[in-house]
């Protein structure tokens, strides 16, 4: 009772079948040549490197093999038990113009010479259309000429085999040769054939148990067991592929010849020929379209070669299926025979360990998440249990599994992120905690929700605190997208909170060219407690855009350096809001260079306000512009015989706050002095240290 | 004889004090402790003492008991299936008391606890249904068809086989469950009707195979029968097959005790909801549902039950078709120590408490189903029904 359960569950699906880099490039090097052959006279200076290519790329494989035969078919050539993709058109090309000639096989053997495989290539390349003796139905002799390279007839004597039409179609009438006949032929004829390679049992008898026994005593040899199995595989694939009478035919020969085949002949086969991927592909082909005990004895021997145990409990399970769909009555019976071939179908797609370790098991596993399942949610399974109830259990039982974990990644793509979020603030449940924030406490996830709209800040705020510096990219990058101005707003507020480490990450996003996003991007580093090192924003100042250049003047106001040339950049800007930002800077303390700047505010600025502040502005300068245009605000005027002060406005109290600030200078006193005794407490108190702020 | 007749009384009179008092009240332990004193004296004078309930007429061995005719209890002892009741000289104060309790459920119908209610122990009393000539039940459990060809021998050891490699902590097995469910499904096609084939207990240790493999069989009858779809029948067959799979966890001694449980035992076994979740949590991650199942099969529609659910919501539509085909399994198998409850009587049961511990639209498409096709439930295998005769 210790079977191993390997096959016990669903996995990826199989890879798609390909060939070795190496036979696939002697197979494209070999087409070349080929082709050069055909399209050049002998003696051409492009045919010798073609076919020296050929030779580079064959001796390797020929040190290790002794023999390489390609089995032709129709638009394909199968190779060590690998049927190449027919869709490939440089590999079908060649697949095609072999079968023009009606040849079934090609070998080369180890030590091939150029001269060998010139000869070669230059009896393929006469197309068998344009001479109409194609080399298959021609004499054999010149077919076996050479010493280390053999081209095979394909040949129907004893059958009553047909062509097809020139475009592919079967024709309806006449004899009836079909591609399932051919296949089978070429078969029987591979089996008997007492060498090595295919082709020369001309006369082979096409009965399953002949062909089996042929198979079955055949030397063990890689090449013979690659051709058989490459036979079979497109035998496999034809019987599920296509319908007819024909088919069925051809199902019940090959079932009946897997049915004759020893154990351990079937293992060889399968062990031998092909690769894991094209072995799957026959196993799946077979088990929709062979008979039900040939798809057992066939899944066994594969299990065997894929090193994949079948317990003992399946097999008796396939066993018993099989025998009511071979046995059954009715309705049972189809459902027995259908029952059969999806459960071999769902073994199958499990076998997708290379090694049948813990670990690999592990990783197959997890691909199988991927994988659509039997019980996978689909559009038939309307019961299929919310992802919030497996949540729920999970933390009720305090425990962690790929449902689980499905669940969250569906609930997180419904948009059900807080909910996940919030059960996890409340509940205690350190395992699925773990599991939970594994899944959803990624950059990745930030990134979701921070572009999201609208924007789910609650839920952003829940993955921040957990996610915390790593949010930082995917929010610029969101923040790089967003439409939406109260998102912007949003994220820059998050971002800003994540710390200075930012800074260097808004920088890099500046060579973007779009506006608002170098706006955005300054306004963060703008925002951060100090910029990124070695930062300068003095690039910016020339902006075409108005928000660009103002978010690099806040930069530059908030290095001692650059201060000053942000103030003066400031006053001369066209916009206003860059203007005042310039102005109130210079409140606090305001350069020389900047004076005449703000004097020439002072004198045309429409809005009062901003006069206002360029005169408070003048106070913080020692200039002696500065000075004079504050007196022209502020000094009193004589009037005959007396001194009167200017008439109460608001340049005129900002002028005496600002005058406070010159105090020592000998006008600057007399002006405020001179406000100090209005009776106006308004004017006075603007005169006097601490005064109150103007109207 | 008067020991016969003076037990027969204290057994009547600790019957209406169960039917009145909770458990642990002292009326309802001093019925039981006078009962199982007459008890002891009617063992002391015969080690297997036998009694038979034929309507009003009650039967000592082979003798009438004139003192006992029209006694009240006779006739209502069969018909709650109670028409043989045998002791063993071994039989104990425990023993006679989960014999009250079990008939007193079948006489009022209460709740009961279907995971104690599969407790497979042995025990000194032994009751049930008589072979009488005639008695539906026995004959309905012998419809045979020439559909009934279908042995379920290699299901119910791939079950086996199942729960040895879960309880050896190997992974669960979900391939060959799911070849289990394709072949039940493949038995429950006839060319004329569909069957619900079940299998009938014949061992002790056989119990929880059979049990997984009828509650998957009735499950996905009764989903069909529900209109669901085939991908859903078959998801819920899964879970029908794998719902107990918690008990694999639960130790041996406890599943096999001999008297009742106590407070302890019945606190670890209220755990295997919980337990079988978690083994199929981290088994695979296709069969959420059967998880689900697992977990909430013994929650009732009213929130009974257990476990009970830190966040509140209605049990998943399969966990309640389960807790039904599940409940009524556990009543209708036979045990060791009881024969199996009459059809009618656990579809009464079902009735009765639909609404509150069982979905209503369920139980009642559950005892319709069952009504319709009861010929059609076709117990496998070797019957191997209580001796009683």
């Amino acid at each position: 009772m210790t079977d191993e359960p390997t096959g016990s569950a669903p996995g990826a699906k199989p890879e798609k079948a390909s060939l070795s880099r190496d036979l696939s490039d002697f197979l494209i090097e070999f087409s070349i040549a080929l082709n050069r052959h055909a399209m050049y006279p002998g003696g051409h200076p492009s045919l010798a490197p073609a076919v020296d290519r050929v030779i580079l790329r064959v001796e390797p494989l020929l040190a290790n093999r002794g023999t390489l035969s390609l089995g032709v078919a129709r638009s394909q050539l199968v190779i060590e038990g690998v049927a190449t993709d027919p869709k490939n058109p440089v590999l079908s090309d060649l697949a095609a113009r072999l079968h023009r000639h009606h040849l079934g096989a090609v070998t080369l053997r180890r030590g091939i010479e150029q001269q060998e495989l010139r000869d070669v290539l230059k009896l393929l390349a006469v197309e068998a259309d344009r001479t109409g003796e194609p080399l298959g139905l021609g004499p054999p002799e010149p077919l076996a000429a050479w010493a280390h390279a053999q081209l095979f007839p394909l040949t129907y004597e004893r059958l009553e085999l047909i062509d097809e039409d020139e475009d592919g179609e079967p024709r309806e009438t006449g004899d009836h040769r079909t591609r399932g006949a051919q296949l089978w032929v070429g078969l029987a004829r591979a089996a008997m054939a007492e060498t090595d390679e295919p082709g020369h049992a001309d006369d082979a008898d096409t009965d399953p148990s002949s062909v089996a026994q042929a198979i079955i005593e055949h030397p063990k040899t890689a090449a013979y067991d690659q051709v058989i199995v490459g036979y079979m595989l497109q035998i496999a694939e034809e019987v599920r592929s296509s319908g007819g009478r024909e088919s069925t035919e051809l199902k019940d020969r090959m079932s009946k010849l897997v049915d004759n085949l020893d154990p351990s002949t079937l293992d060889r086969l399968l062990e031998m020929g092909g690769d894991r991927a094209q072995r799957r592909q026959f196993l799946l082909d077979a088990s929709e379209g062979m008979a039900v005990d040939a798809v057992l004895d066939i899944v066994q021997a594969a299990g065997r070669a894929e090193k994949q145990v079948i317990s003992h409990s399946l097999m008796r399970m396939l066993t018993k299926l099989a025998q009511h769909a071979e046995r059954g009555g009715g309705r049972r019976r189809l459902e027995a025979d259908s029952a059969l071939r999806e459960q071999v179908g769902e073994l199958i797609e499990g076998w997708s360990l290379g090694d049948p370790t813990p670990d690999a098991y592990g990783a197959a596993l997890s691909r199988m998440t991927e994988a659509r399942s039997m019980y996978a949610v689909s559009p038939e399974q309307r019961f299929a249990p919310e992802s919030k109830r497996i949540l729920e259990m999970a933390f009720e039982v305090d425990t962690w599994g790929e449902p689980v974990s499905n669940a969250v990644d569906s609930l997180a793509d419904a948009g059900e992120l807080n909910w996940v979020l919030n059960i996890l603030e409340e509940e205690e449940s350190p395992a699925v905690a773990a599991g939970v924030w594994q899944r959803v406490g990624t950059p990745e996830m930030v990134g979701r929700v921070a572009a999201a709209q609208p924007l789910d800040q609650e839920t952003l705020d829940l993955l921040l605190r957990r996610v915390g510096r790593d949010a930082a990219e995917p929010m610029l990058e969101a923040l790089a997208e967003s439409e939406s101005r109260q998102t912007r707003q949003a994220l820059i507020h998050r971002i800003v909170r994540l710390g200075s480490e930012v800074g260097p990450l808004a920088a890099a996003r500046l060579h973007d060219p779009r506006g608002h996003v170098q706006r955005n991007m300054l306004t963060i580093i703008a925002e951060l407690p100090k910029p990124p090192p070695g930062f300068n924003a003095a690039g910016y100042l020339k902006s075409e855009d108005g928000r660009v250049r103002l978010e690099a003047i806040r930069i530059m106001l908030k290095d001692p350096a650059g201060r000053e040339r942000a103030i003066c950049q400031a006053l001369t800007d066209g916009e206003e809001r860059t203007v005042r930002i310039g102005v109130a800077a210079a409140q606090d303390g305001c350069p020389d260079t900047a004076v005449s700047l703000l004097v020439s505010r002072v004198g045309r600025e429409a809005d009062r306000d901003l006069r206002l502040m360029a005169l408070r502005a003048l106070g913080r300068s020692g200039h002696a512009l500065a000075l004079q245009t504050l007196l022209g605000f502020a000094e009193p005027r004589r009037r005959l015989f007396w001194m009167t002060l200017p008439p109460k406005s608001p340049e005129y109290l900002a002028a005496l706050e600002a005058l406070q600030h010159r105090s020592d200078d000998a006008r600057a006193a007399r002006a405020l002095a001179a406000a100090a005794k209005s009776k106006d407490p308004e004017v006075a108190r603007a005169a006097t240290a601490g005064g109150g702020e103007a109207a | 004889m008067t020991h016969a007749v003076a037990f027969l009384n204290a057994l009547a009179q600790a019957l209406s004090s169960f039917g009145l008092y909770p458990t642990g009240h002292r009326s309802r332990e001093s019925a039981l402790d006078l009962a199982f004193e007459r008890l002891l004296d009617l063992l002391s004078e015969d080690e297997h003492p036998e009694f038979s309930f034929l309507g009003d007429e009650v039967v000592y061995r082979t003798m009438p008991l004139r003192e006992m005719r029209a006694w009240e209890w006779s006739q209502r002892l069969a018909d709650a299936g109670i028409q043989r009741l045998q002791f063993d000289h071994t039989a104990t104060r425990e023993e006679l008391e989960d014999f009250l309790g079990e008939t007193l459920a079948r006489l009022t119908l209460q709740y009961v606890d279907t995971a104690e209610a599969r407790q497979m122990r042995p025990s000194g009393i032994r009751f049930g249904v008589l072979g009488i000539q005639g008695a539906d039940e026995l004959e309905s459990h012998e419809v045979t068809t020439a559909e009934v060809s279908y042995s379920l021998r290699e299901e119910a050891d791939t079950i086996q086989w199942m729960h040895q490699e879960v309880s050896q902590q190997r992974p669960l097995p979900l391939v060959e469950a799911e070849a289990v469910v394709r072949a039940l499904t493949v038995a429950m096609r006839g060319d004329q009707a569909m069957l619900v084939p079940l299998l009938k207990l014949r061992q002790v240790d056989e119990y929880t195979t059979t049990h997984a493999l009828n509650v998957c069989v009735l499950t996905m009858a009764l989903a069909e029968w529900l209109g669901l779809g085939a991908r859903d029948v078959r998801a819920f067959g899964v879970a029908g097959l794998l719902h107990d799979i918690g008990k694999t966890a639960i130790p041996y001694e406890i599943l096999t005790r001999k008297s009742g449980w106590g407070e302890r035992e019945r606190r670890i076994m209220s755990r295997h909801p919980t337990e079988g979740a978690r083994i199929i949590i981290t088994s695979s991650p296709d069969l959420d549902l059967a998880a689900v199942v697992a977990y909430e099969h013994h929650i009732m529609i009213n929130g009974g039950g257990y476990p009970s659910l830190k966040f509140d919501r209605e049990c998943h539509r399969a966990s309640r078709l389960v807790h039904v085909c599940d409940v009524y399994d556990a009543l209708r198998s036979n045990r060791p120590y009881r024969s199996a409850w009459p059809a009618t009587m656990v579809l009464a049961y079902l009735e009765e408490r639909s609404g509150y511990e069982f979905d209503g639209e369920i139980a009642h498409a559950f005892t319709q189903m069952m009504r319709e096709w009861e010929p059609q439930v076709t117990p496998l295998g070797n019957v191997e029904a209580l001796p009683l005769d």
